[in-house]
This record gives C-alpha cells, structure tokens and sequence, in this order.
C-alpha cells in the first residue's frame, strides 16, 4: 500500500479515495467530526486567492509547464448579459487550467526571478535530485492516507512547501500556522515519508511568499514543539476519524449552554 | 496558634490545578509537582507558612532487575511535612512516596511525590475538571475519545525504551525533542535509530552531545 509517485497528474492523485490532511485538520479541535462531514460533501470552490497559489507553485515547481497550464483571464463585465455569457465561454474554453489576473501573471513570473535568485532559495531550485510534486499513498494508524508536497530533497530527507500569504514575516507566519495547521500538515507528511521510506525523516521547510508587492520571501523551519504538536494533532484526529467509521456517527458540538467568560481586559 | 488560620488563608487562596502534564507513554494525565509548586507558592508565602521537610523512614528498599539486566532501585519513604507560622506554631502531616529509577534520583521522586500528595490533600486543591457525575449526564455524544488507544505492545515497547533511557539519565521528554515527534508516535524504525542511540550512551557518549550533532534543515540546507 505504501507508495511513493512523482509527477502523478494532479487530477488523479485528487481523484483517489485516500484521507488527506485537508480533509483530516476538519477533526482538529474546536472543529468537530461534523465539520469533516460536512466539508467532505459540500467541497468549497476554488477562490481566486487558491488560483494565484497553484500559478505560483506552477511557475517556481515546474516551470516548463507554466506557459501551457496558466492563463490569463480577460476583464469580464459580469454585470451585463454579453460579460455574463462571455465569461461562461472563456471557463469552458479554458477548463482545467489555472486563470489569473494579468497582475496575478507579473507578479507569477516577477517572483519566479526573486525566488532562482534568492540565496538560500535558489540553490534548493537547483539542487541535485530534487522532487517536485511528489505524491505519497501510506498508512497512517491504520488509515489509507495520501499526501502530496511540492518539493523535496530525499537525499536530505527535507521535505519543502510553498505558502503564499499576505504578510510572511515571522509573527504573522506563526498566526498562518496555527490558522491553516501547517504544523500538523508539516507532521503527516514527514510521518507519510518515514511509513513509505522506512527512515527518519524529521525536517520541513516552509517557503512562505507574500502576494502581494514587492513579493518577499521567507524560509522558515519549524522547531521541535511545532512538529510535537502537529503529530499530537494529527494521531488525535486520525482516532476520532476511526472512532466516526466505526460508529458512522459525526457528532457536533454538545447541546448545552455554557458560559461565556469575558476576557480579563473587559471591564478594567 | 496562627497556623490553623493562616493554614485556611492559604487554602482560600489556592486556585484550581489543571491536569496540564501528560504521561506519554501510559497516556494519562496528570499534575506535576512544579504545576503544584506554582500553585501553591503565593498562597503560603503571602500568609507567612513555610514548610520543613523530614525524611521519617524507609518502608521499602528493593533492588529491581529490567528485563535486559539493567539495575534499579525500588524505593518507599515516609516524609513529614511540618508547616510553621511566624508565631512558632505548626501542624505537622506525614505522607509516603513512591519511586523506581535507574540512576541516583531515587530518593528525590520519592520526596517528590511525597510532598506533591501532601499539598493536594492539605488543601484539597481541585482540579479544574468537572468531574461531577451528574454534570457529566448529558446524553450528546462526546467528541472526542476519552483516551487516544495506544496499542498495548507499544505501550510495552515505550515504557521499556523509557527505563533504559532513564538508567542513563535521559528523560523522555528529551527523546521526544530528539524525535521530534511524541512517544506513542514513534515508528519502528525510530525504535531502531533509538535503540543504537541508548547503546552509544550507555557506552559513555553524552546524550547532548547526540542531539547536538543531529542537523536540522537549516545546516543540511547551509552544508549544500
């Protein structure tokens, strides 16, 4: 069961049935199996935010496919009925590719130069037996699982990942961790790479990218705790996802009243 | 005769003590004696209390043998706690703790433990937990599992890697901050890079300086 692919279509990794970590961060506190339920049969839409994300990690991964994937889409007046009917054309005409803004494009091939040029950066772009889009299949407590990671240095058994947000400096970053649990996901796949090769491997990188200008770059390592806690979150969650096949049930919140505490600074 | 006043000061000032630390490798939780020191400080030193240890006498002194010959000791000891006021007067209570360990910290889990149930009792310091039954009767099904279950063979495999480690001084919260990973995570393959790591100590390499030849990313990546 444990398998490890590169350059699998995204498409058909997407189309396997195994649980991922987006799916599994639903079970994480305070979110309960309901919200797992519900995001399982209500899947969101892609944002335009989630449209400039998978350009760039288009353009700085893999970007001999770039030009062929990634599009730019025209202004649309949406508000009349020949806007309307010509934007319906172009997102039929262009399914299954990637369309930015024209400044979402700048800003794609702008930070492509940023990141080849970058110290650190760069040389991991150049690097001897680097993966890129490497797709995992794994058992994790029990549960068939998938994972997939933009980059990887398997010599090094550095496992590497691409966030754009809009303020990567450090204490911003840290919110984005605990707001998107790039902790627990840092600890699956570091779990799936050690279930699938047999070794250690313990060491992540996230490549944060600010999307807006002037595009800055951080790299950042998250210490011991970080990782600690990622893996207790996960190993909880993938108990209570057991527990929720098992029973078939997806419990919400409990119905009671409890009282709300004001914080300490209310009323000082 | 302050004491017993100041005593119930004391207790009035006491606050709830979560279960905030976790024993891995069992999986429950638990309070900490430095949880319960930090709770209990403020309370006695604003009232003016202050406690005298004595070790009274060993109930228990046993030498124990792991399963792969390493040696330990199994200790009981009965410690009074005397708790003076500033006038001179004082209560005295006697409690007993309980320790096994493979080095020479023996004796301070006992005090330890000792002391720790000595204050819980003394001041019946709650818990924060609403562990009264019939608030508990709620039919809504529980989130979470009350306990995540750990297969019991690797609880087995966790606890015997534990006390090996422990006869060399190493704690296992430092064998998670190596893994970087929590003990009921550890794969076999962890067992085995462990296994070869308590040998390397046993044979006289400092831990630390294990931990400290591990490179992170950063200096695999700056090494490149």
């Amino acid at each position: 069961m444990n398998e490890m692919i590169y350059g699998m279509p995204f498409s058909e990794y997407q189309a396997r049935p195994e649980l991922n970590h987006s799916s599994l961060k639903n079970l994480f506190p305070p979110n309960t199996p309901l919200d797992y339920a519900w995001h399982k049969n209500n899947p969101k839409p892609k944002t335009a935010a989630m449209e400039f994300g998978t350009a760039l990690h288009t353009a700085v991964f893999e970007h001999d496919k770039f030009a062929e994937t990634v599009i730019v889409m025209p202004d649309f007046d949406r508000r009349t009925k020949v806007g309307k009917e010509a934007h319906a054309e172009f997102m039929l005409s262009s399914a299954g590719k990637t369309a930015i803004s024209s400044e979402e494009m700048i800003a794609c091939q702008y930070i492509l130069k940023t990141a080849q040029s970058h110290a650190i950066l760069g040389k991991l772009l150049r690097a001897e037996n680097r993966k890129y889009e490497v797709s995992g299949f794994f058992n994790f407590e029990g549960v068939a699982c998938k994972f997939r990671t933009d980059f990887m240095l398997p010599d090094q058994h550095i496992i590497l990942d691409l966030k754009t947000t809009k303020r990567g400096h450090e204490r911003a970053f840290k919110n984005s961790v605990l707001d998107f649990s790039y902790h627990s996901q840092a600890a699956f796949y570091l779990s799936a790479m050690a279930e699938i090769t047999g070794e250690s491997w313990a060491d992540f990188i996230w490549i944060a990218i600010e999307s807006v200008a002037p595009y800055k770059i951080y790299l950042y390592e998250p210490d011991t705790r970080w990782l600690i806690e990622g893996h207790k979150l996960c190993t909880d969650a993938i108990h209570l996802y057991k527990e929720c096949l098992e029973t078939g049930i997806y419990p919400s919140v409990a119905e009671e009243i409890t009282i709300l505490n004001a914080p300490n600074w209310i009323g000082e | 005769m302050e004491i017993y006043k100041r005593m119930a000061d004391a207790s009035k000032a006491i606050k709830a003590i979560a279960k905030d630390d976790v024993n891995r490798a069992q999986n429950f939780k638990f309070r900490g004696i430095d949880a319960i020191y930090n709770g209990v400080h403020e309370a006695l030193a604003t009232n003016g209390i202050f406690c005298v240890p004595k070790v009274g006498k060993i109930i228990k002194e046993a030498t124990i043998t792991t399963a792969k010959g390493g040696q330990g000791i199994h200790l009981v000891l009965e410690m009074e706690y005397t708790f003076f006021a500033p006038d001179g007067s004082c209560v005295t209570a006697t409690t007993w703790g309980e320790g096994i360990d493979y080095g020479d910290k023996c004796v301070n889990k006992c005090m330890s433990i000792a002391h720790k149930y000595a204050l819980l009792q003394i001041f019946t310091i709650p818990t924060d937990e609403n562990i009264d039954p019939d608030a508990m009767s709620h039919e809504v099904v529980s989130q979470k599992p009350q306990a995540r279950p750990i297969a019991p063979e690797k609880i087995d495999r966790i606890d015997d890697m534990c006390r090996h480690f422990a006869e060399v001084s190493v704690t296992p919260r430092e064998i998670e901050v190596f893994l970087k990973k929590p003990l009921d995570s550890m794969s076999d393959q962890d067992f085995n890079n462990l296994r070869a790591i308590y040998s390397e100590v046993k044979a006289g390499k400092p831990f630390s300086e294990i931990v400290a030849s591990r490179e992170s990313a950063k200096s695999k990546i700056e090494n490149m």
